[in-house]
């Protein structure tokens, strides 16, 4: 499991960095600042009205990791996303429920997302891609969608799992997920009776 | 709070992933990080839409598999699933019912269609008893109820919006009418062959009662004449769709009613209303410029295929004629006879080939081979 240093790193959170970020411009000082320099004669575009995004977005972690991403690939969380265009220009963004190996994993899947090519079919790359991981890191990558509302990765989490255990019955679930019977004994003899009912063709 | 940056530093880079996870489980007990959700530990601990997520991407069945699995599961499924079918039961749904209708009370869509009769009165009254948020239940092809399910359902199910009793040929229309004075708020209902229960009195009730009533089936309910539509016309305006395939008594008072009083009708069904003639389809064609209010309203709907008739079956009215039907088909553009979008449906009436919907007309005349005018 290697980590691409190329666009996701991994940075310390230190002062003397924090001056290098780049945060979402104030329009209303764009404006001021062009008219002051007496640069602008001419009408201000449009597109400088709208407040500046960054180009890269800095996530950071439950343990205060924090990660660096560019705009187009953390826009496939909607928390992310929102966080950003508001205007609010809150950098880095703190996803407190998400720790830094599962939040890279998510990283990885929206850049493989955002890198694929008009209408590539990643199914296969999916598949393996959450194959690999152990049962515990889909559980907390599942999570992870959820809480970041990523569409792209929760779809196609929940998928995975869907098809895990989609012909199982109540024992496999329970054995394969471990999780352990919690129910009454009268409970447990009603269970038993539903299912009967319910798997008898 | 330093255990977990201990841990982090300590992270590995290949493979040592899942340690580095049993760690961090294991440590997480000496403490919660502020700010961080609540720890969950395992599976059992799945977050309720996530858990439904996944379930709904399975089948129905496995929602019985998984509220099964541990009272986490039990009672995320048990608060959150609104939808549920379990039409695929073939031999138990009677049963299965009675079990799962006490734990599933927040149900808004239910569906007990069956192919081979199963459910009982002891289900649906189960179902009346513990699901009052229903809105939507099909029951169709119940053979074996009677009208004791219809008063458990207007006793326990005030909020229905969409009922399905088609095929179920026991029920009253005493017991129906009983229904619909407590279920006000229907929007649909399908009473396809309730020969007994669809009469003029239960239509006369349905008028009184549902005035928000938009689809309605009556397909096979030879006992409906002219009485019971003109009430429903007049009580329930915001119908837009009416099938009265197999009503044989009615006339064409039952059309003209219908094209003064229901101005957003979209679909009508007259399959073997034998009585019809060119009077009913004059009264509709003209309906659509009664129903023009001012100018806007006016160029807006000439334009607007959505409003007006989209389907029309006058298959087997033998007493139209094609001046009167192409009238309609005028009067409503989004009536088609082109084979592309086939609504106007006139199977068995041989003289009425020649009537044509505006597109088939325009492709005749831009040269390309002209439709072969059948008629089935």
């Amino acid at each position: 499991m290697d980590m691409e240093d190329d666009t996701v790193q991994v940075r310390e959170n230190s002062a003397e960095d924090t001056e290098m970020l780049e945060l979402p411009k104030d329009p209303a000082e764009v404006k001021a600042s062009e008219f002051i320099k007496g640069e602008s004669s001419k009408e201000i575009p449009v597109e400088s009205q709208q407040p500046e995004l960054p180009e890269n977005v800095v996530l950071q972690s439950l343990e205060k990791e924090e990660f660096i991403i560019k705009l187009a690939v953390g826009q496939q969380s909607e928390i992310i996303k929102n966080a950003i265009l508001d205007g609010r220009g809150e950098n880095p963004v703190p996803l407190l429920n998400v720790s830094a190996p599962i939040l890279a994993k998510a990283i990885e899947f929206w850049k493989r997302h955002i890198d694929a090519a008009e209408g590539e079919d990643l199914t296969e790359w999916d598949k393996a891609f959450l194959g690999d991981l152990s049962q515990e890191v889909l559980f907390e990558l599942a999570a992870a969608a959820n809480y970041m509302e990523s569409k792209s990765l929760l779809d196609c989490t929940c998928k995975f799992i869907a098809d895990i255990i989609k012909e199982m019955k109540v024992e496999e679930v329970r054995d394969y997920f471990g999780i352990e019977c919690d129910f009454t004994e009268e409970e447990e003899r009603k269970m038993r009776e539903d299912n009967a009912w319910a798997f008898e063709q | 709070m330093r255990s977990y940056i201990e841990m982090v530093s300590l992270r590995p880079e290949t493979g040592g992933l899942d340690v580095w996870f049993q760690n961090l489980m294991v440590s997480s007990e000496r403490g919660k990080m502020e700010g961080a959700g609540p720890i969950m530990e395992g599976w059992k601990d799945l977050p309720m839409e996530l858990l439904l997520r996944i379930i709904s991407l399975v089948d129905d069945r496995m929602v019985i598999v998984a509220s099964g699995v541990c009272t986490g599961w039990r009672d995320a499924l048990c608060l959150g699933a609104t939808n549920l079918s379990l039409s695929w039961c073939k031999n138990n749904m009677n049963n299965l019912v009675e079990s799962l209708a006490p734990k599933f009370t927040k149900l808004q869509v239910l569906s007990l269609r069956q192919n081979k009769p199963q459910l009982e009165d002891s289900a649906v009254e189960v179902v009346a008893n513990y699901c009052h948020d229903l809105r939507d239940l099909d029951l169709s092809r119940s053979f074996k109820l009677s009208d004791l399910s219809l008063y458990a359902l207007a006793h326990g199910c005030p909020h229905l919006t969409k009922l399905n009793i088609s095929g179920c040929s026991s029920f009253s229309d005493s017991a129906l009418e009983y229904l619909t004075s407590h279920c006000k708020s229907l929007k649909n209902l399908n009473l396809c062959g309730c020969v007994r229960a669809a009469s003029d009195r239960a239509l006369q009730a349905i008028a009184c009662n549902c005035n928000q009533l938009q689809f309605l089936n009556l397909g096979w309910c030879e006992g409906v004449s002219d009485k019971g539509v003109i009430s429903l016309a007049s009580g329930c305006p915001d119908l837009r769709t009416l099938d009265l395939c197999g009503c044989v008594l009615i006339t064409d008072e039952s059309v003209v009613a219908l094209a003064n009083c229901c101005p957003h009708l979209r679909s009508l069904g007259l399959y073997y209303c034998q009585n019809i003639t060119d009077r009913a389809m004059y009264s509709l064609a003209n309906s659509k410029v009664k129903s023009k209010r001012g100018l806007w309203d006016s160029v807006r709907s000439s334009t607007d295929d959505r409003e007006g008739l989209m389907n029309l079956n006058i298959s087997q009215c033998t007493a139209l004629t094609p001046p009167a039907v192409q009238a309609v088909c005028d009067s409503f553009p989004a009536l088609h006879t082109c084979p592309e979008r086939h609504s106007l449906i006139i199977s068995g009436c041989l003289s009425l080939t020649s009537v044509h919907c505006a597109c088939s007309l325009q492709s005749h005349r831009a040269g390309r081979a002209s439709e072969s005018s059948h008629a089935y």
